[in-house]
Order: C-alpha cells, then structure tokens, then sequence
C-alpha cells in the first residue's frame, strides 16, 4: 500500500502540451478517478505513473520513492489496459501468472494464488482457455484478476469498463467498487464516464486540456464545481450557462442578464458566466414574480427523469421535470432559487465567491 | 416490411448466393489445377519409361504400362548427390534462413516500434530495393567478393544469401509487428518483464506465422538459386542442388547438347522435398497465427 503524489507534472509531445503542471496526491487506500474528456490528458497522466511514459518535467512519488527513472517493472503497480491486452497466446492461467513468473515468485505459490484470485473474481472454470474464446465481460475479470494477483501497491486502471455494453458496466462498476472497499489499496482509475467517476470515487480530479480543474471528493465536484467546465461537464444534463455582467448601480450591486435581474455580492464588477443545473430549475405554467418566460422546444423523456428543452429570448434551458404533460410551442416560466446559482470567470472560467439573492 | 416480399427478397438472396458460390468454386478449382498440371507434369515425366520428346498429349493419362523407376534410381545411386550438393544446399538454405532471420526480426521490430530520423524514407528505400532484380547483383557482388577473398567459399554465398531475405522478410516482420497492439508489450513491462523479457516473452510467440512464412521464403530462395551460384562456385565440393539439376540432366550428342528430361524431372521432385518437410514443419505456426483472435471486448 502507497500514496502516489505528482509533483508539477508535465508532458510534452514535440509541440503538444498533453499534461500540464499537475500536482495531486492520492492517499494510501484512496480511489481516485480522474476525469475528463477524450484527449484531456488523463490516460497520459496513468501513464506516467505506471512509467510507461516519462514526464517531461516534475516528480513523481509512489509512497516514499521518487520514481522518476525506475522502469515500470519495478514501480511494483498493476495495470487494467482499456483493451484488456491480454495475452493472446497464453491460456487464462498463464495470463494471470505472468507478472507472478516475471518476478520469479515460487511455483507453487504462484498455482495458489492463481487460483485464488480466480475463484474471487469467478472466473476459475475458465483458466484453461485462450482469450479469444471469452466473452468482453470474462475479458475484462481476466484483466484484473492480472492485477489484483500480484499484490501491488498501486492498482491503474484505464478505462476499464468502457468495452462492456451498458448493463455488464453497471455491474462490473460495483463489483470494482466493493474490490476497493475489501482491499482497500491505492487505486488510481481513468475515465471519461462521469457516472462511474461520482460512483467509483472517493476523489475525482477533473481534468481538461492538460490542466487539473479540480481535485475533490465527488459530492464537492458536483456542487461546488471549480471551474466552468467542472460544472459543465459532470452532471447530466449539463449545467445551463448564462452570461452576464456583474454592475455596481445606486440600488446596489446586480447581475443581469438580458433576461434575468439579481442581487448579488462577492465580486468585482465585470463580466461572469451564471451557471444553474438542470435540476435545480423550477418550471411553471404559470408567471410570477421575476420568472423567466420560455417556449417548450421539446421533451425527452428516459422514463424516471424528463428534460425540458425550452428557448427564451437569450437562448436554450435545459430543466429537469417529473411531469410529461408538455408540448413543443407550450409557454412556460422558469424561476430558480439564486442560492442554487454557481458563477464562474468569464474569462478564466475559474468559480468565483459570488452570492445572489433576489 | 410486408413478410412475404421480406421472405422472397431472401430466396433471391439465396439463389444469388448459390450462382456466386458455383462461379467461385469454378474459378477456384480452375486456378488450382492450373498451379498443379507442372507439377503433376514434372512426377510423371519422371516415372515415364519414353522420354519426353515423344509425348503426345494422349501420354500424359496415367499408364501403368509405362511407369519405371529409372530415373530416380539413377539420381539417387550417385552418392555425391546427397554427400555434395543437398548437403551444400541445405547449408546454403538454412544458415541463410537462419541469419537472415534473426537480422529481419530485429529489423522488422525497430521499423515497426522505434521512431528514429529518417524512419519512413527508410522504410520506402527498402521496399524500393525489393523492386530490383537479383540478377543485377551478381557482378558487383562478384568483384567485392572476389576481392574479399570470399569467392567459392560458404561464407561469400551465405552473407548474400542473408542480405537478400532481411528486405523482404523484415518488411513482412515490420507489417506483422504493426498489427499487435502496444498494449500487449505494456501490459508485460507493468508485470514485471524487461523489454527483452517483452519482446521475447510476447511478440516472439505472437509473430511465430510470420517467422514461419520468412523461414520458408528464405529458405526456398537461396536453396534454389542458380544465378548467384553459378557464378561464385568454381570448384567441385561447394556445388548445389540447383547447379547438378543443370548438369545431371544434359546429355551431349554429336549433335549438341540436349536435355535428359526424365533425369530433370526425377531430380527437380527430389530436390522439392526439403521444401516440403520444411513448409510441414512450420505449417502448424501459420495455423495457430488464425486461431490468435482479438483482444478486444
């Protein structure tokens, strides 16, 4: 068991800037998701902790051990490849033993183990056989019972679950879920997935274009995003962003929209970006007091959630609704409590310490 | 859909499907017994009591009438057909195969894995060279070797033996390596290996059909050469296979040279034996090479 912490990571691909400046530390015992979009920089970040791939500046630690220049092979950390990359040569129990072989482990030992970690992960009546002849799923348990058998003190695992179609990745999410809480080892685990970041993590760091965004347990993520795009992308569906500017007039300090008027204070006078979840819009049929008057574009409906697609005179809202009973052209109007209202740089995109009132 | 146009679109499927199959199986069956008349050709001019010469097509339906075993007893009771010339073909054939290789797996991995300057421009020089006839060599080479002192010596066959199959079979290597996924030698490097411990431990088994398919090619080429041969072997002990098939089978008559084609063909079905054991031997890798199926789910 280990902490992992970066230091001040970077990478750099000749011209490209793949990660920039991170620095986090994952704790002993910690499941950390990092996440982000496609390209964002989070399997290259893996990768520079199991040593596949060097950083171009910065330090990297795995408990007290500056690794920097230790081969993967001795950086004693397992890793479940997006692909699996199982062997395709060697039967089950050979895929499994292989690390165990490399690091010259006993061979009765090994048998054991093997055997162990296959009963574990029930895939012990399939030992015998090749990958090609498994299905994703047996693919997949093959893969971690690769790594959990080693014992290592970091487990990276990269993507894992997206090769399972949706029903198998909702099961296997807990099962890995409850591997963690039984081993309780370090695990450092890349998605793109936001669902199975808020439900693997005891920390996510949200990732983008290189930059680390932030670095907070999920709950915090979700409602204190740190950043613009933290809000935009996680939770679905996304956060609504309206812009706006921040006045000081007589009456005192507002936000306006050109649609929408509120009180607030926390900032210097300038321009900022209103950000408000879906879930938290209120939508009626009726008009009140500073409501917001929208057209009904349409409804999607995914059975317990429905989202209303609705354009006012500034653009698209997203709200989420319980009831079905609305029709394309229909006016509604939209209020929402300002305490729900998350404000970001409009510049910067970094969250500012903004609060409203009405 | 309406069912009934649904299930008699797929009766037109099915009988489009069964034209095409008829029209394929033709085809095929006229292919292969295109690329097995010489063959058959060659085995039963070897047995045959008449020579060649007076063939007519009628000759070529098996006749037990005329069936000898002339031919091949006379290839095989000269001793120097097995103690000179297979053993010299064969130390030809498979040290090449052997060297080149082992050169064109590592050529082939670092074409394949490596990013280095010049890379691609390398890598189209190469099969830029593949283009140029042999035959083109065999000068150049000779006055390099002869200066080397290399001239009628195994060694001075062996290394353009080699030479020769490192472009073609380290291409074939490069394309075969291209195709196994990076994750597997990552995978590896995680485990525990070296890269050594990776590239032998993974894509060493994993490109096994290639090797075999490489063995085979570098074997045949150099096995059979007849150009270089002839023109580096000058004396008597090196002499190959390809180079008695030429002499074994000439006759000289008052009127010329001619051709002892019953000798040619019992001699040409000898020497493609070695070929054959060798194709059997590592057949069963070009096999397992169709049963490694995919990695992903």
């Amino acid at each position: 068991m280990a902490t992992v912490r970066l230091e001040h990571i970077t990478k750099k691909f000749g011209e490209t800037t793949a990660v920039d400046d991170i620095s986090l530390t994952v704790n002993d015992g910690e499941f950390v998701v990092l996440l982000g979009p496609s390209g964002c920089g989070k399997t290259t970040t893996l990768r520079i902790v199991s040593g596949l791939e060097v950083q171009s500046e910065g330090h990297v630690y795995i408990g007290d051990r500056v690794v920097d220049n230790v081969e993967p092979k001795d950086r004693n950390v397992a890793m479940v490849f997006q692909s699996y990359a199982l062997y395709p040569h060697l039967k089950i129990y050979d895929n499994i033993a292989f690390g165990l072989k490399a690091r010259h482990v006993p061979r009765a030992e090994i048998i054991k183990k093997v055997n162990e970690t296959a009963k574990m992960l029930q895939i012990h009546q399939l030992l015998d056989r090749k990958p090609a002849a498994l299905s994703g799923g047996q693919r997949q348990r093959v893969a971690l019972a690769r790594a959990l058998v080693r014992d290592p003190e970091v487990f990276l695992l990269d993507e894992p679950l997206s090769n399972l179609d949706a029903k198998l990745r909702a099961a296997t999410r807990i099962e890995i879920k409850n591997l963690h809480l039984r081993l309780r080892k370090t695990m450092v685990y890349v998605t793109h997935d936001q669902v199975e970041a808020m439900t693997l993590a005891d920390k996510i760091a949200v990732i983008n274009q290189g930059k680390l965004l932030q670095f907070a347990s999920p709950m915090e993520v979700f409602m204190k995003p740190a950043h613009r795009f933290v809000g935009d992308f996680v939770g679905y569906p996304s956060m609504n962003m309206l812009g706006g500017e921040l006045e000081e007039t007589a009456a005192g300090t507002f936000f306006f929209t050109p649609a929408i008027r509120m009180k607030a204070s926390g900032a210097q006078a300038g321009k900022y970006i209103l950000g408000i979840r879906p879930e938290d819009i209120v939508v009626s049929k009726s008009s009140s007091k500073g409501s917001l008057e929208c057209t009904v574009r349409g409804l999607e409906r995914t059975g317990s959630d429905n989202y209303l697609f609705l354009d006012y005179s500034e653009g698209g809202i997203v709200a989420s609704v319980t009831g079905p009973d609305y029709s394309a052209g229909e006016k509604v109007y939209v209020t929402f409590d300002p305490a729900n209202a998350h404000f970001f740089d409009a510049v910067t995109g970094a969250a500012v310490p903004l609060s409203a009132s009405i | 859909m309406k069912l009934p146009s649904f299930f008699g679109s797929r009766r037109k499927r099915l009988k489009s499907r069964i034209v095409s199959r008829i029209l394929s199986h033709f085809a095929l069956i006229v292919a292969t017994l295109f690329a097995l008349f010489p063959i058959y050709f060659i085995f039963w001019t070897s047995i045959l009591k008449i020579q060649l010469a007076a063939i007519s097509l009628s000759s070529l339906i098996p006749n037990l009438a005329l069936i000898t075993l002339y031919n091949y007893n006379y290839v095989l009771s000269d001793p120097t057909f097995f103690t000179i010339y297979l053993k010299n073909s064969l130390i030809f054939g498979l040290s090449a195969a052997g060297v080149g290789l082992v050169l064109a797996l590592f050529t082939g991995y670092a074409l394949s894995r490596f990013t280095f300057p010049g890379r691609k421009p390398f890598i189209y020089f190469i099969i830029a060279l593949m283009q140029f006839p042999g035959t083109m060599l065999v000068i150049p080479y000779f006055f390099m070797f002869k200066e080397l002192n290399l001239i009628n010596t195994y060694l001075g066959l062996i290394i353009p033996y080699s030479a020769g199959s490192i472009v073609f079979t380290g291409i074939l290597v490069k394309n075969y390596i291209d195709s196994i996924p990076e994750d597997l030698e990552e995978a590896a490097l995680v485990d525990g290996e070296t890269k050594t411990g990776a590239f032998t431990k993974v894509i060493i088994p994993l490109i096994k059909p290639i090797l075999g398919l490489g063995v085979l090619l570098a074997f045949i080429g150099p096995y059979t050469d007849f150009i270089l041969a002839r023109a580096f072997i000058t004396g008597n002990s090196l002499q190959t296979l390809a180079l008695r098939l030429y002499s074994v089978s000439s006759i000289s008559s008052s009127g010329g040279a001619a051709i002892d084609y019953g000798v040619f063909s019992a001699f040409s079905f000898l020497m493609g034996i070695p070929i054959l054991i060798i194709y059997l031997i590592f057949q069963k890798y070009i096999i397992s090479g169709l049963t490694l199926g995919g990695v992903k789910g």
